[in-house]
């Protein structure tokens, strides 16, 4: 497991964006408890998604305003087509950790 | 109740029948399916390219880096597919909505059950007295893209006539590509319909930057030469030698068929905001509308991506029996080298303005407040700022504009949840 930040830094309205050691940016969401892991990089244009704003399971993107299902990362608004990576993720005791081998 | 396709004497019908191959009526006829209707579609366009989006034509693929294939809304096997006839390269010339009939110049009848006019617009032209200038381009289609590409290349000496968005997204590819730019405006300064001043004063300065030289609060009194090579005279006696002349002096409806039909027409085709226009089973999408908005409470005719996709599905829907109107915060974006420009709601009427960021950082927003309320926004490399201004505008919520002038504070914080 890969630790990606403490749970209490990611607030509901305003994801996370954390970056690994390999290099990938991962955008971190909080909705109602739950926490999530998408790529942080739209699939559309050159932005981060957790500069973007959140609303239910939604991520609209700050560039042209496409949207994802941070569950799932399909896109479900225009422009976007290509589905985002998403990232199993882990809680534990107080943490955020990425659910793959160290 | 779906009818069957079927033709009656020379008449081929559709259940349902768009005019206008761009952005809107393709989504038209792509919403209808993705909603579930199981009638009969036909698209008829005169251009001969499958429905595409515009606004990469001034960017990305006037600047080579992408094919102009990469517009189209749909793979080209689409159609086919999800059985909707295309009629491409073909022009309609009439409207019978008597008979439900629309007529092509090439004499074709096609009776519908709805009909759905997506006519989009034309770039105005360049006049001179009662005369139009012969040799101008413009942009608005592929066909005009493309003669334009291939007539840019370093040191051409472009002229571009009008600073408004498709002159300036010109005006920034031509000068990466090494043309030497001329932008020539009437109004005192760049993008005046648009744009709160600030903004307008760091988009030239960019340009400037970048080679392009301005001549603002200038008429044009001759433009004299034949061909592409053009001499243009200004009003205080200036002449500007040009390889190449753009007019980017806005656009005209294309009412055309929609008056052939009787129908209700004032700057654009007046529709509810359903896509409703003034006569029964005639409907109308994109940039040919003037329509009601339920979010502004007015009529308003607007040139944009997001209105040429969004209202295109309302209709769609509204013909599969749903029953939400149209209702949106208009919002566009232009890019002219990395800048990024968005704006959301109608400055119209506004009291104040709230800057938040500085000029000089490259990033930075202008907030039109009426009141404590944010009535619209304009983001010069701000994009989220926009994205969070059209909630606000949306939610109509009273604002701490000390919050929204701290570039310190979250404005994702401030929208009322």
């Amino acid at each position: 497991m890969i630790l990606l930040c403490a749970l209490s830094a990611v607030e509901p309205e305003l994801p996370l964006r954390v970056t690994l050691v390999d290099g990938r940016s991962l955008a971190i969401f909080n909705v109602d408890g739950s926490i999530f892991a998408t790529a942080d990089g739209c699939t559309h244009g050159d932005a981060s998604l957790a500069e973007g704003y959140v609303e239910g399971f939604e991520v609209e993107c700050p560039f042209h305003q496409g949207r994802f299902d941070i569950r799932t990362g399909a896109p479900t608004a225009a422009p976007c087509t290509i589905r985002l990576q998403t990232y199993p993720v882990v809680l534990r005791d107080g943490s955020v950790y990425l659910d793959a081998p160290d | 109740m779906p009818r069957t396709d079927r033709t009656v004497g020379a008449v081929a019908y559709s259940d349902c029948l768009i005019i206008g191959g761009g952005q809107a009526g393709g989504w038209v006829a792509a919403g209808l399916r993705q909603k579930g209707f199981s009638g009969t579609i036909s698209l008829v366009g005169d251009e001969p390219y499958h429905p595409y989006e515009r606004p990469p034509l001034s960017k990305q693929v006037l600047a080579g880096e992408q094919p102009y294939e990469s517009t189209y809304l749909r793979p080209t096997s689409f159609y086919e597919e999800s059985g909707i006839g295309l009629h491409l390269g073909r022009r309609a010339v009439g409207l019978d909505p008597v008979q439900h009939v629309v007529t092509t110049e090439d004499a074709n009848r096609l009776s519908y059950g709805k009909l759905v006019l997506a006519t989009g617009a034309r770039p105005r032209r360049l006049m001179m007295g009662r005369a139009e200038v012969a040799g101008v381009y413009y942009l608005r289609g592929i066909a005009d893209m493309l003669a334009i590409r291939s007539r840019l290349a370093p040191g051409r000496r472009l002229v571009i006539i009008g600073g408004g968005f498709i002159g300036l997204e010109v005006a920034a590819v031509a000068a990466k590509l090494g043309a030497e730019v001329t932008v020539v405006e009437t109004e005192d300064v760049l993008l005046k319909r648009t744009t709160p001043r600030i903004v307008a004063l760091a988009v030239q300065e960019l340009h400037e930057s970048h080679g392009v030289t301005f001549r603002l609060s200038a008429k044009i009194s001759a433009v004299e030469g034949v061909g592409d090579q053009k001499a243009l005279v200004l009003d205080n006696g200036e002449e500007i030698q040009a390889d190449l002349v753009l007019g980017g002096i806005g656009v005209t409806p294309n009412v055309d068929l929609a008056v052939a039909g009787g129908l209700r027409v004032y700057n654009g085709i007046l529709v509810d905001a359903y896509g409703q226009s003034s006569v029964p089973d005639i409907f109308a999408a994109g940039d040919v509308t003037n329509h009601f908005n339920p979010v502004l409470g007015r009529y308003i005719r607007l040139e944009s991506w997001q209105n040429a996709q969004n209202q295109a599905l309302a209709v769609a829907g509204v013909l599969c029996g749903e029953s939400a109107a149209y209702a949106e915060i208009p919002w566009l974006w232009s890019d002219q080298y990395n800048l990024n420009l968005q704006y959301a709601g109608l400055p119209t009427g506004s009291t104040g303005e709230i800057i938040r960021g500085a000029p000089e950082s490259g990033t930075f927003s202008i907030f039109s407040t009426l009141g404590a309320r944010v009535i619209a926004v304009c983001g010069f490399n701000a994009p989220k700022d926009v994205a969070i201004g059209k909630r606000l505008i949306a939610g109509a919520q009273e604002i701490d504009s000390a919050k929204l002038a701290d570039t310190g504070f979250d404005l994702r914080k401030a929208v009322a949840r």
